[in-house]
């Protein structure tokens, strides 16, 4: 966990999603909506997981599909699929996740580093991973997920 | 009337149309500021001349003396006495409006009332008179045709008029049965034909010699005079007008005293001009900034050598400066005063209503308030639709009024549209406008309606203060919208036969004006991909041409407003920036230097 992480005290509501298999979540406060709107614009030229851009109210947004980004197998139903829209450094960007599940309260001090691969994703991706009653939700670093790789 | 039915379904027909070229050039002379264009002014003169003279061979009355009214106040345009500001033509489009009234109820439009109209262009045309010569817009001269009973009365503005182009003015008498019936042509073509050398002031049938069926004979003659202006002296006149000695004859002694007025004035100046002519300071400030501009490479340049940081970081901030001050230059020249267009809403809204045959008021509020004309002009349509909706939803036995108004702070302009009654629509009622919200959205503007019981239904639109605005044109390609740079592109081409196609190790290439162009394609490089494409864009980058193809066979121009790209983005190196259509989808601005590097690639 970085610093930042470390700092993290208190209660947190996360909203939790599932990117394939995987059950994931990430501070609710984070989220700016949720939508299922579909109309994307591809973006040629652009790596696999920008899946395009989207006009969400006048302003345009880019949509991640968050599978591709981890390097998890494609979801196959399209019905369930969301995008969450977070404020990522002062931008609107959306993730492409496969099922929006519920909120789940937790607590940052249960919150445990994440192991450096979580069902085959690799581990820098995730804040932490918080255990619930019989599931495991891995807290995605979305500055992390939204990092360009192709920049660096 | 006397004229067949024909003559006047012609008369329509071409009035119609010339009505319309009127208000479209109107609005590109107003665009010009004091600077106008003479000759299109002089275009837009000669359209009105042409009307009222067939209003006056059809015995068109009103649609005549609201002609005349009109090409006074265009007579004064074309003399630059009068800038076509959006005060001035709005009146001239209150008149034009009045004229295609008259002439769609042409057998009734003696029972149509005018003065509203007279009394705006007659106010324009002797506001901006001197005192000596107000009084003859009101004024009116009788003219006597010699030899006949008919007097022509006229305005005496409009023979000054004349007589200050340096005019002579003459009366011409024809015969309708020997000068047009005889020789196969119709009334308008002896018209059109007298107007290629000269101006027609006035004309008139003798209709008492035409006798009546009570009179056992009646005359062989049909005589039409014409009260003529020409430049021509009275030899020159009868050679190309083709007549007798005896059909023309000088008009002097009716108008000796104007004559005389006339000589004086030439003399001296020819009174006040309200236009005033402007030196380009903006070219001329543009022009030293890129002196300046020059001066700072040169700089740059000799001391390149030197590898000095501390002087390069200090070339680069003033090329900065520079290059600030033409961007600040390139946006107070875009900014105008926002009711230099909004005008525009007043007039289709009072259109809408006569069209409707309901009433409707629009007050519009907007103060001194600068805006970019290209966003501005946006705006015009989905504001004047709102303004439609708004009258429709509401529940009113007198016009409904709106108010249209305008406010400005540091981040942004914001509009308001609010009934000036707010009980007249009905409680939490909205209006459908997701149309017009696309529209507001793609020059990146908020829209929202709210209901409150005090204030009633309320329309906010804000636009951003500084938008980053792009000329360019929209083509589709591969399922895509992209805005290509106005700068970059060169022209279009949409006849692509397939022998101009060549392939030559992989380079594709178009044959076009004896030259090969390369051609670039955004997803493929084959020629059988080429070759589905409807339409060329060969755009210059630099040095380079290259022909960009697309599926649009017709590019359509737009002021697009760039949004920045997000973070995921930025590294796409196709992809400069995006903007939004009106159609609410998305469209990218291409980076034409990449694409001229592919093109450079594959040579």
């Amino acid at each position: 966990m970085s610093n930042q992480k470390a700092e993290k005290d208190g209660k947190v509501d996360l909203a939790t999603f599932y990117v394939g298999e995987a059950l994931c979540g990430m501070d609710i406060l984070k989220i700016q909506e949720i939508n299922k709107n579909m109309e994307i614009t591809s973006v040629p030229n652009s790596p696999d997981y920008v899946v395009g851009v989207l006009n969400m109210r006048g302003r345009i947004v880019t949509i991640i599909d968050v599978c591709q980004k981890l390097g998890l197998p494609q979801s196959k139903s399209k019905d369930t699929q969301r995008n969450i829209i977070v404020n990522s450094q002062n931008e609107y960007i959306g993730l492409l996740v496969d099922k929006v599940a519920e909120v789940v309260p937790a607590e940052w001090r249960k919150v445990t580093p994440p192991p450096s691969n979580v069902r085959g994703v690799q581990g820098k991706y995730f804040e932490g991973v918080y255990k619930k009653e019989n599931a495991l939700i891995a807290i995605l670093d979305v500055e992390e997920v939204l990092k360009d790789e192709s920049v660096s | 009337m006397i004229i067949d039915r024909e003559t006047i379904d012609l008369y329509i027909d071409e009035t119609n149309q010339s009505l319309a070229d009127i208000e479209k050039n109107l609005l590109i002379l107003e665009d010009m500021g004091p600077n106008i264009d003479k000759s299109l002014a002089n275009l837009i003169y000669n359209a009105m001349h042409v009307i009222r003279n067939g209003a006056s061979l059809l015995s068109l009355s009103k649609i005549k003396d609201l002609s005349q009214k009109i090409e006074n106040v265009l007579g004064l345009i074309c003399t630059s006495r009068l800038t076509p500001n959006p005060e001035v033509v709005n009146i001239l489009f209150q008149g034009i409006d009045r004229l295609y009234q008259l002439i769609e109820k042409i057998h009734s439009h003696e029972d149509m009332d005018i003065d509203e109209q007279l009394v705006l262009l007659t106010g324009l045309t002797s506001a901006v008179l001197p005192d000596d010569i107000k009084q003859s817009v009101t004024a009116v001269r009788d003219i006597p045709v010699p030899d006949a009973e008919h007097v022509f009365h006229i305005s005496e503005f409009n023979l000054i008029q004349v007589l200050e182009q340096g005019k002579n003015i003459y009366v011409l008498t024809f015969d309708l049965i020997k000068d047009v019936q005889e020789k196969n042509k119709t009334p308008l073509n002896l018209v059109q034909f007298i107007q290629q050398h000269g101006e027609m002031i006035d004309s008139v049938f003798d209709i008492k010699s035409i006798g009546t069926l009570e009179e056992n004979e009646t005359s062989s003659a049909m005589p039409y005079f014409v009260l003529f202006a020409s430049t021509l002296s009275y030899e020159d006149l009868i050679l190309v007008l083709d007549v007798q000695s005896d059909q023309i004859k000088p008009v002097n002694s009716a108008i000796s005293d104007l004559i005389l007025t006339n000589n004086k004035t030439h003399q001296k100046d020819l009174g006040p001009v309200i236009s005033v002519r402007y030196e380009d300071t903006e070219n001329k400030s543009c022009k030293n900034l890129l002196n300046a501009l020059s001066c700072e490479l040169d700089f740059a340049m000799n001391y390149f050598s030197c590898h000095s940081d501390k002087v390069l970081s200090m070339s680069m901030a003033r090329m900065q400066s520079v290059l600030k001050s033409l961007k600040d230059l390139q946006y107070q020249k875009n900014r105008i005063q926002a009711n230099k267009l909004l005008w525009k809403v007043g007039k289709n809204i009072r259109d809408h209503a006569y069209q409707n045959n309901s009433l409707a008021k629009l007050d519009i509020q907007c103060g001194q308030i600068m805006m970019d004309h290209r966003i501005l002009s946006r705006l015009i349509d989905p504001l004047t639709q709102i303004v439609i909706k708004m009258i429709r939803c509401a529940q009113t036995d007198i016009p409904a009024q709106i108010c249209l108004k305008m406010t400005q702070n540091d981040n942004f302009i914001q509009v308001t549209i609010t009934p000036a009654n707010p009980q007249i629509i009905a409680e939490e009622t909205y209006l459908d406008c997701s149309v017009e919200e696309n529209k507001f959205k793609a020059v990146s503007a908020e829209f929202t309606q709210t209901f409150d019981i005090s204030t009633g239904l309320v329309i906010t639109i804000r636009i951003p203060n500084n938008v980053i605005i792009l000329p360019g044109f929209g083509v589709a390609i591969d399922d895509h919208y992209y805005v290509i740079p106005k700068f970059n592109v060169t022209y279009c081409l949409t006849n692509l036969p397939k022998k101009m196609w060549h392939e030559n190790n992989s380079n594709i290439s178009f044959y076009h004006n004896e030259q090969h162009i390369p051609v670039v394609g955004i997803s493929s490089t084959d020629l059988s991909y080429f070759q589905t494409k409807k339409s060329l864009i060969v755009c210059n980058v630099g040095n380079q041409q290259f022909a960009l193809a697309s599926d649009s066979t017709e590019p359509f121009e737009l002021d697009a407003v760039c949004q920045p790209l997000s973070k995921q983005l930025k590294s796409n190196p196709l992809i400069a920036a995006n903007c939004l259509l009106d159609s609410g989808q998305i469209a990218f601005v291409p980076e034409m230097g990449f694409l001229a590097n592919k093109y450079l690639s594959i040579c």
